[in-house]
């Protein structure tokens, strides 16, 4: 009987079809929610107004790539994100590295760091909107404080959490201090740093269109939401969310193909 | 000469040098950091004291401390504050509630059936690229401008890390576990409530704090944008009627709720994992 003791266990072609019907069940629940959603919209003129047909929504993404209205807004966006996570992530490792190496700027920063931490970024928005109006330096402001709060926090554990043993060695082997800085300090930090700029890229897209939501001026996806809210164009607000999410997920993807690829001589866990 | 290869330069240790750093007087140390982390706010005060009274800013744009402790006492007894407050923590609390029961839910039924993940899961994953924030308008033209909106919000942001959390929580059990409970024929309810809920907790319980923050932040975003009455409102009507000891006030209540629930939570936390971690040591 114990003929086939070895079975090919090559995936078959047959497997393989399997495999991918098996896979579709996860668009099961999605493609009802959109078939409910499209009925809706055919209930009649009022249910029209808040679930937009599904056509009526990719005819205004044609429409509006067209005459520009999403390719400025989203690339505003995308620019205001870019100079928020410059400032903040510059200005939050060299405070998370100052905190982690010089004792008093530590004990006197960090506590009002920590006070400050703990009001929701988007709370702050009244404030900023009275101290710096509802310009650019404003949501600047927010998108920088986005990216400022991870990296100062992930730079400073980072550095605070080298490995004492790996110093040790740099000390037996008299490493100077730019050699202990550049050969075990540095590539311990790294991840952590590295984890703390990841959560800002995310947490600063986010807060961008928070914050155009909040601040009228100017262009940006948050604000194409906002008009589209007023205006009662429930396809102008989806196709925002939608582009959103979209940027959000590819942005994210990316990072974290640099991060693996900068990071790949760590040991992973 | 950094190639990269050979770094340090090795010289024989002619004496013995401390491998690690000799103990410090932590105890010392620990005392200077107390006090420090008393002194720095008591720094901060003294400067926006001395700020305001430098004449270089009007008193309304930074607004003396004097002025904010007679603005909070006026507003705490006249009714207005304890009102906002009740408003902003009943809606967080409601929303959290129905947001966290149905994350569990989800989050459980993922984690123990092989369907419902093949089924929930990608839906679940395409939710989670949609930022809250960025909802809120949608939601605001979908269910109106009433306290459903704000309920669903706070509901939203809170379900899908918690579901997050309890899936990841029930998968990572080790499969040992479960077999030994079905080698000795355990029925399937005592199974979830004497292994999966265990096991599962300590990760469930870390998704369900970062939720509670969470949908700090988005229902005082959303109480911004549509609120006749919550700490968010008040400080939008602060900002509108250039009242900035009411949005100062406002920032700081804001941030100490955020705070003590992260707190209450954690010793909540404590609390819950002490079987498991007891477990472990």
């Amino acid at each position: 009987m114990n003929t086939a003791v070895l079975t090919d266990i090559r995936p078959t072609t047959g497997d393989r079809i399997t495999k991918f019907a098996l896979g579709l069940r996860g668009f099961v629940i999605p493609v009802l929610a959109l078939v409910a959603w499209q009925l809706a919209s055919q209930q009649g003129a009022v249910q029209a107004y808040v679930f937009v047909p599904l056509d009526g929504v990719f005819k205004s993404l044609i429409e509006h790539f067209a005459d520009g209205e999403i390719p400025i807004n989203w690339l505003a966006s995308l620019g205001r994100t870019a100079s928020g996570f410059a400032i903040g992530g510059l200005l939050g490792v060299s405070l998370g590295a100052l905190m982690a190496t010089f004792r008093p700027v530590d004990v006197l920063v960090n506590p009002i760091y920590q006070a400050v931490r703990q009001v929701p970024l988007l709370g702050y928005i009244p404030l900023i909107s009275l101290w710096f109006g509802n310009g650019e330096p404003s949501k600047l402001l927010i998108i920088s404080l986005a990216a400022f709060y991870p990296t100062v926090l992930n730079t400073y554990e980072g550095l605070k959490h080298i490995d004492a043993r790996h110093v040790a060695v740099g000390r037996i082997f008299l490493a100077s201090r730019w050699q202990t800085f550049r050969h075990i300090v540095l590539p311990g930090a790294l991840p952590s740093v590295f984890t703390g700029l990841m959560q800002a890229v995310a947490f600063t897209w986010l807060s961008s269109v928070g914050s155009e939501l909040f601040f009228n001026p100017g262009p940006g996806l948050g604000n194409m939401m906002a008009n589209g809210q007023a205006a009662f164009r429930m396809e102008v607000v989806l196709l925002a969310v939608i582009i959103i999410g979209v940027t959000g997920y590819v942005t994210n993807l990316i990072v974290s193909k640099i991060a693996d690829r900068v990071l790949r001589w760590r040991n992973v866990r | 000469m950094d190639d990269g290869s050979v770094i340090l330069k090795t010289r024989p240790v002619s004496e013995p040098v401390a491998l690690l750093a000799p103990p410090a007087p932590e105890r010392k140390a620990w005392k200077r950091q107390r006090l420090a982390a008393v002194l720095s706010p008591i720094i901060l005060i003294v400067g926006w004291t001395l700020l305001s009274r430098s004449g270089w800013f009007p008193a309304e744009i930074v607004v003396p401390p004097e002025v904010l402790w007679k603005t909070f006492v006026t507003y705490w007894s006249n009714g207005q504050l304890p009102d906002h407050l009740t408003g902003s923590l009943g809606r967080l609390f409601g929303g959290y509630l129905i947001g966290a029961g149905i994350g569990i839910a989800l989050g459980t039924l993922m984690g123990v059936s092989k369907q419902a993940e093949a089924y929930v899961l990608p839906g679940f994953h395409i939710m989670r690229q949609l930022p809250t924030v960025a909802l809120i308008p949608a939601f605001i033209m979908i269910f109106g401008v009433g306290e459903t909106v704000k309920l669903v919000l706070v509901a939203k942001a809170t379900a899908l890390p918690v579901a997050l959390a309890a899936f990841q929580g029930v998968k990572g059990i080790p499969r040992t576990w479960l077999d030994v409970a079905r080698i000795h024929r355990i029925p399937a309810l005592t199974q979830f409530t004497h292994v999966i809920v265990p096991a599962s907790l300590p990760v469930l319980v870390q998704g369900l704090r970062t939720a509670l923050a969470r949908s700090w932040m988005v229902l005082v975003a959303a109480e911004l944008l549509v609120a006749d009455s919550g700490i968010g409102q008040m400080m939008e009507w602060g900002r509108q009627t250039f009242r900035l000891d009411l949005v100062l006030i406002g920032v700081v209540i804001t941030g100490l709720i955020g705070f003590t629930l992260d707190k209450g939570f954690r010793a909540l936390e404590r609390l819950l994992t002490r079987g498991s971690r007891r477990q472990e040591a």
